[in-house]
């Protein structure tokens, strides 16, 4: 069991990506993330085609998914994993601004592991990311692959 | 049965001794031969016995008969066959007026006498006379050449009998009718002394006349035609009888003037005279009786229509070609006289005027009926009249009769003034009705109809009177029609006609028309009517059309609107998400980057700069909450509520929960009061009481004690629940202000918050129903009260 498998970002905006990046920096997380920028970016990096097919054949221990994205959203390609036999059973963590309670049923109704709201506050921010990072790198045990 | 034996028994023993007596009486003046006499009594005593008192006495006949033939000239046999003849004289003469001549009562009308003459005395004696000659002839008594001679004397006897003394028994066996005055006996003895001193003048011997032989039999007729017309059968039929002895006694001895050589001839003769004489005089007395009988008749016949006239309700007038009046009844006195006195004399036109116009009008067209009829009756008038300053309506009929060829009138009348009044005021009642009314009586047919049904149906009333209701009705509906009206007047009572159906009208040219009709019976004097109120739906139709048109367009144009929020939700829905993500993203990345930047380069930064970057990190903070918030008002707004039966006290207890876990439990003094049940979203109700219960925590810091009342209180008739502390309060002029959104009365340096709570709280009350208002005053607290329906 390799717990430092990277951790797959999927994220459009680039100030998120700095400042998610900047808070695992900070919350010295171990493990290197990948950062990919749309829906089909990410297939790409999982069934490891295009770009990505020469990339060591492991699976990310979580990704972290954003809902808002331009071409395929968060929630759709959450769905499409979870239909694809080889990718259904990575953990993954919607990471999002909103609330609204019919996002987190819809998250969770597609196969969320966890639901996770981006603070504004930064300071809450990295306790977030700091806390996702232990939990998913160190604490929860991830299938094999 | 035995007394009716031994009546008969006795009955025949005297008929027997009577009739044997009368018979040799008769005998003693038998000439032509021993048994056949021209004075014959037993068969006038035989007639009228068996009349008078039953058939059942014939073998008293039989008996006498034969003893006076035995006793006489006659054997055993000829004696039997001789009252064989005599009784079956009797039996059949008693039969045939019994049957044809109205028996014993014979005597009263010419019809019945002259029918007695024939059957009685001339065919039933013919029976009695061929019975005797013939049992004589058998028996060898009278020989061929005598038998025409004596069978004539025989049957002549016999008839006078029948014609003399019938009449004399039977009128005062059965009617004497003599009422004896002292007037009346004077003349029956003078008439008794003339007729017997006239009798014996022509037919005795005491003077000339008789003795010559002078033909002055006729000397009796004056003296019996007065018997005839003043006394009465019974004494008639007894002048007769004296008449008849005295000329019997007179030509016995030789004298009258009937006597000739033989004495067979002269009683021939006599009898021949008596015979018609009775005749002529039975049959006077008959006349005179029965005209006697016909004038008391007709006295209690006008006896009678006098008091039924006297009686009658209706006033009853004649009146002649001139207007003569010729009689006029006591009603008639009443209604017409005016206290004026007697009526009959006077000419109608004097105090009738207005029947005195009238009086020949009716009678124009109806000489036909007179001619052919002899009588007309004619349709009646009704008169208006205005007699001693009151009005009189009369309702009168007429009657024509020719009577001796003068044109009588007879005018029947009755006052209607009070009815025909009320029809007056009915028909005025109808005329100002709005509707048409119409009444129909069981037959169907319209007998009233108000102008309003003239202009509605385009029939003048005149002509609409008299037809059938159906003609209102389209011909498509008037047999349903026929069989409604008559299960109408099977079980009548006020309701509105065909409920459920759209009823129509249709006028004379054949257009239809809405109408509504309501049904009342009436029970009027013609027997049950239904008054039938019609009214003209169509512009209530065209009304409801439009209504209908306006409500069909009302509802599309709300489904519009609806779609058009439908779409505005989702629109905001969308706003929403947007809001969710696009605007927290900034501030986010305005947060993360300000504070990486204090973090990175905090040391450089002067006190100032570092001010900046904080108030920055602040405002972006507050700028979320404010989203947050914002969302949260909105989502209220839109999500569905699920209502359900919700404990308030359970809801208030999780309320005190959420903020003591959001606030610590600062020191208050709680004092909350049972709140029964209500109905509503749970989750939203909680987010009230949260926000209301949060608001009072928040206000009431920094009171010694801070105290916090929940209750339920009736305000305004209404019932509601209520928060009430003794906060800061506020001023009732700001009250209004109290529930807008992000609306704040106290800075947010003072008390924290974002102004959307209340807000919140009105909008959840208001989308259950219900209300929500507040009271308070500067530092001295505030109440907030919440009512749901």
């Amino acid at each position: 069991m390799n717990l430092l498998r990277p951790i797959l970002l999927v994220e459009d905006d680039e100030r998120d990506i700095d400042l998610t990046l900047k808070a695992f920096q900070r919350s010295q997380v171990a493990n290197a993330i990948q950062v990919v920028r749309n829906g089909e970016e990410a297939f790409s990096y999982l069934r490891r085609t295009g770009a990505y097919a020469t990339r060591k054949a492991e699976h990310p221990v979580v990704v972290l998914l954003d809902v808002k994205m331009p071409k395929m959203d968060g929630l759709e390609l959450l769905g499409e994993l979870r239909k694809d036999a080889q990718l259904r059973l990575i953990p993954v963590v919607l990471l999002t601004s909103s609330r609204e309670r019919q996002d987190v049923r819809e998250g969770y109704r597609r196969g969320a592991n966890a639901y996770v709201v981006k603070p504004v506050k930064f300071t809450e921010f990295l306790e977030a990311i700091k806390y996702l990072g232990a939990f998913w790198t160190v604490l929860n045990v991830p299938p094999e692959f | 049965m035995r007394v009716k034996w031994a009546r008969t028994l006795i009955g025949c023993v005297l008929l027997t001794w009577v009739y044997f007596l009368a018979g040799k009486a008769g005998l003693l003046l038998a000439t032509v031969h021993p048994s056949a006499t021209a004075v014959w009594p037993p068969t006038g005593i035989s007639l009228a016995m068996l009349l008078v008192f039953g058939l059942e006495f014939w073998p008293g006949i039989l008996c006498g008969a034969f003893f006076v033939n035995l006793t006489t000239a006659g054997t055993v046999w000829t004696s039997l066959g001789i009252g064989m003849g005599n009784m079956l004289e009797a039996l059949i003469g008693t039969w045939l007026v019994g049957r044809f001549a109205g028996g014993a009562r014979m005597f009263e009308r010419p019809g019945t006498l002259f029918r007695f003459i024939v059957l009685a005395a001339c065919l039933a004696t013919a029976v009695s006379a061929s019975c005797g000659v013939g049992s004589l002839y058998l028996g060898g008594l009278v020989d061929a050449a005598n038998l025409q001679r004596v069978w004539l004397t025989w049957w002549l006897g016999d008839a006078a009998g029948a014609l003399i003394v019938t009449p004399f028994i039977l009128t005062w066996a059965v009617a004497p009718q003599l009422k004896w005055t002292r007037k009346f006996a004077m003349e029956v003895m003078l008439l008794g002394g003339v007729l017997t001193l006239v009798s014996l003048l022509a037919f005795s011997g005491w003077t000339t006349l008789g003795r010559d032989h002078l033909p002055m039999a006729h000397l009796c007729f004056p003296v019996l035609l007065w018997a005839g017309f003043r006394v009465g059968p019974c004494l008639s039929t007894t002048a007769m009888m004296i008449v008849s002895s005295i000329a019997l006694w007179g030509t016995v001895r030789g004298f009258g003037p009937f006597t000739v050589e033989s004495p067979l001839s002269s009683l021939f003769l006599l009898q021949a005279f008596m015979g018609s004489t009775a005749i002529v005089m039975l049959m006077l007395t008959a006349i005179v009786h029965e005209r006697g009988r016909i004038a008391a008749q007709l006295a209690t016949s006008e006896e009678r229509y006098r008091t039924v006239s006297d009686h009658a309700a209706d006033g009853i007038l004649s009146f002649d070609e001139r207007g003569k009046v010729l009689v006029a009844n006591q009603a008639a006195h009443r209604l017409l006289g005016n206290g004026s006195g007697e009526l009959a004399g006077r000419n109608l036109d004097d105090f009738f005027p207005e029947l005195g116009l009238k009086r020949q009008a009716p009678f124009e067209n109806s000489a036909a009926a007179v001619r052919l009829h002899g009588a007309a009756m004619l349709p009646h008038l009704t008169l208006d009249l205005f007699r001693g300053g009151r009005q009189q309506i009369l309702e009168v009929s007429f009657g024509r009769q020719v009577v001796e060829r003068r044109h009588v009138t007879v005018v029947v009348f009755r006052e209607v003034t009070h009815q025909k009044l009320m029809e007056r005021r009915l028909r005025v009642i109808l005329e100002s009705s709005p509707s048409a009314m119409i009444m129909v009586d069981r037959q169907g047919q319209v007998v009233m109809a108000n102008s309003q049904t003239e202009r509605l149906f385009g029939y003048p009333c005149p002509e609409l009177i008299g037809q059938r209701i159906e003609v209102l009705v389209p011909a498509a509906l008037r047999d349903r029609h026929l069989e409604n009206r008559e299960d109408f007047f099977r079980k009548p009572e006020v309701r509105p006609m065909g409920a459920g159906r759209d009823l129509h009208g249709q006028r004379k040219d054949g257009s239809e028309f809405p109408v509504e009709i309501a049904l009342n019976p009436i029970q009027t004097s013609e027997g049950l009517q239904v008054l039938a109120s019609i009214v003209d739906i169509t512009a209530r139709k065209k009304a409801d059309e439009e209504i209908r048109a306006l409500n069909e367009d009302l509802e599309r144009r709300v489904e519009q609107r609806t779609a058009e929020l439908i779409e505005a939700n989702h629109e905001l829905d969308a706003f929403c998400y947007s809001v969710s993500h696009d605007l927290r993203a900034p501030l986010r990345h305005i947060n993360g980057y300000i504070e990486a930047l204090m973090q990175d380069a905090g040391e450089r930064l002067t006190r100032e700069q570092l001010e900046y970057l904080k108030v920055v990190d602040e405002s972006s903070v507050r700028m979320s909450k404010l989203i947050d918030h914002l969302l949260s008002f909105s989502r209220m707004s839109r999500q569905p509520l699920q209502k359900d039966t919700i404990s308030m006290d359970e809801l208030v207890a999780d309320a005190r929960r959420l903020l003591r876990n959001r606030a610590g439990d600062p020191t208050i003094e709680w004092r909350i009061e049972p709140l029964g049940a209500a109905n509503g979203d749970r989750n939203l109700l909680l987010q009230v009481w949260a926000n209301l219960l949060g608001n009072a925590v928040k206000f009431t810091q920094g009171r010694t004690p801070a105290r916090i009342e929940i209750g339920r209180v009736t305000k305004a008739e209404k019932n509601a629940f209520f928060v009430k502390d003794n906060g800061v309060g506020f001023d009732m002029k700001h009250a209004h202000r109290l529930f807008g959104v992000f609306q704040r009365l106290h800075h947010t340096k003072e008390f924290e918050g974002l102004g959307i709570g209340l807000a919140i709280v009105q909008r959840i009350v208001q989308r259950h129903g219900g209300q929500v208002w507040a009271e308070g005053a500067p530092n001295q607290g505030a109440t907030f009260f919440i009512h749901l329906p």
